[in-house]
């Protein structure tokens, strides 16, 4: 800055090239110092900010409001580039993987007889996870699950 | 300590028990003669609950001398005939009241008798039809579940094959011999053989094992159904359900074959079709209709899945598009048994379905690399301002420097 007004008052009309010349360099390096500072500031003032609106911890996923499913009832939902199923019974929630064990078709739940049902090749998996029925050789994998202030959260 | 006193006591146990079975074969005078049959015995299921040579051939064990133990009265019978061989393995083995504490059905000699086997034994007293010590061995019989057993899963058509293998014997049956072979080579026998996967079809599972017989046009849709349900069903509502009905149509077999079934594939339209229906014929371009979906949504599937993995190797997060890719894939999958059913119109909603989901990846796909693309523009213009603030800075240096030597001449 020194220099740059040590400019305006040593030189006259002649060297008004120079000048704005000088203006424009004195420019660009205050406005790279203050982008690098800012760059170096921001992550320290964001580590500093009173957190309000953290995400779940440890790896849970909030997957729905518990309300969303009635009791007996199933949701689909996609979770960690994978379809999951999520059940709501008496006992509690319980998540399973929705890719059948046999030929990865996407499962539904039947809230009738309490099963969960692959559509093309009639695999039937209990409440459990566990293969009833059909040409799945395991069970479906599953996810633990936990109700927090009213959302349900996934383990993934 | 407590594991000496184990050792010990497990160490009496059983000597304990060797000690019972070798008076078993000490009061056992058959084992003086046939020790080699022995060998075969002792391993056996029978052996283990104590029943011994003479169970089945009679003959009295406890006496030292060959010819006391085979005197009449002694009810030596030697080797039996097949007959024979039924009738006293059904003497145990249909009694509720010894198989019961083993949990073993009682019904497999009466199966038997129902069975082409027990037909021809009995019936036409052919000798030359298997029998229970056929399948299962005589001296060395093993449980079924015990994978050396000849009536394993992965043994059975093998053991099926010695008879049905048989070019000479299966000819004086008016039957086929090659069925071995091309089980061997079909998806069930790959399932089997090369993958070991024991809950593919045998030759039991269509034709029953105690009761074995040919699956009749009748019979083959629920054959083929006990696992195959969902094609089953749907084949139950398609327009040849009702054809074989009237025995002109052997369900399942007519497209896929039996022994030589081969793995689905839309190719089976060109050639199962063209067996009853001209080219002409609407049938036949129904047929045709069907074909071009499924071939549409398996090309398509194919198309997206390279299309997702070539992103994933670009370096882009392809979470949400293999979830897609899942539900895609599902309406494909979904297609292959409810094509049974030859309704056009519910294939395409199942295809409509998965277009949705492949039109969603794509255009995901489509929008990550054009970000990638204003990425890229905005690196370059990033590294045009770092070489202007390094030209900027150099200037500044470079006045500073002489502004530095004039203020040192004037000095001097």
């Amino acid at each position: 800055m020194v220099i740059e007004k040590q400019g305006h008052v040593k030189t006259g009309a002649l060297n008004k090239e120079n000048l704005s010349r000088r203006d424009f360099l004195g420019w660009i390096i205050q406005f790279g110092l203050f982008t690098t500072l800012a760059g170096m500031v921001a992550p320290a003032l964001t580590y500093l900010w009173p957190v309000t609106h953290r995400g779940p911890a440890g790896g849970l996923s909030d997957v729905c409001a518990e309300d969303d499913i009635p009791l007996w009832g199933g949701k689909k939902i996609i979770l960690a580039g994978s379809a999951m199923l999520i059940i709501r019974t008496p006992q509690g929630f319980k998540a399973y993987s929705a890719v059948c064990t046999h030929l990865g078709c996407l499962v539904d739940w039947d809230n009738k007889r309490h099963e969960i049902v692959c559509p093309c090749h009639a695999g039937i998996f209990d409440l459990a996870g566990k293969v009833v029925a059909g040409p799945p050789p395991r069970p479906l994998p599953s996810n633990e699950v936990s109700v927090v202030n009213g959302r349900v959260m996934v383990k993934v | 300590m407590l594991m000496r006193i184990f050792l010990l006591f497990l160490a009496v146990l059983l000597n304990f028990c060797s000690l019972g079975q070798a008076e078993e074969v000490k009061g056992n005078s058959c084992v003086n003669c046939h020790s080699d049959m022995w060998d075969e015995i002792k391993g056996s299921v029978h052996s283990q609950q104590g029943i011994f040579c003479n169970k089945c051939h009679g003959g009295d064990p406890t006496q030292a001398d060959k010819d006391l133990a085979k005197a009449p009265g002694t009810g030596f019978i030697g080797v039996p005939d097949k007959k024979q061989t039924m009738e006293l393995c059904g003497t145990c083995h249909s009694d509720v009241s010894i198989m019961n504490f083993y949990g073993t059905r009682t019904d497999q000699l009466a199966q038997y008798k129902t069975s082409h086997h027990g037909k021809k034994l009995l019936e036409e007293g052919n000798a030359k039809v298997a029998v229970c010590s056929d399948c299962h061995g005589y001296h060395e019989v093993l449980k079924v579940s015990d994978p050396n057993s000849s009536v394993y899963p992965s043994n059975l058509p093998k053991t099926c094959a010695k008879c049905h293998g048989n070019e000479k014997l299966m000819h004086s049956f008016n039957l086929p011999s090659d069925v071995f072979d091309k089980y061997k080579n079909s998806v069930h026998g790959k399932a089997l053989f090369e993958k070991g996967d024991t809950a593919a079809a045998n030759c039991a599972s269509c034709h029953g094992s105690h009761g074995a017989v040919p699956p009749g046009f009748r019979e083959v849709g629920a054959t083929c159904g006990k696992c195959h349900i969902n094609e089953k069903a749907h084949f139950q509502e398609s327009v040849h359900a009702s054809i074989s009905d009237r025995e002109k149509f052997s369900e399942c077999v007519s497209c896929h074959s039996n022994h030589d079934i081969q793995p689905v594939s839309i190719a089976l339209y060109d050639q199962a079709c063209s067996k009853c229906h001209t080219p002409e014929s609407d049938a036949f371009k129904q047929g045709r209709q069907i074909k071009t979906i499924l071939q549409k949504a398996e090309d398509d599937l194919a198309e997206t899945r390279a299309l997702v993995k070539q992103a994933g190797i670009e370096g882009f997060f392809i979470e949400e598009e293999e979830a897609l890719l899942e539900e895609a894939k599902s309406k494909d999958l979904e297609m292959q048994p409810l094509q049974h059913k030859l309704i056009y119109n519910e294939l395409a909603s199942l295809s409509t379905a998965s277009d949705a989901k492949i039109k969603e990846i794509k255009t995901s796909i489509e929008g990550k690399r054009a970000g990638l693309k204003w990425r890229k523009v905005g690196l370059i213009v990033l590294w045009i301002f770092i070489l202007i603030m390094v030209w900027a800075l150099n200037s500044e240096y470079k006045k500073i420097m002489a502004e530095e030597k004039t203020k040192q001449k004037n000095g001097k």
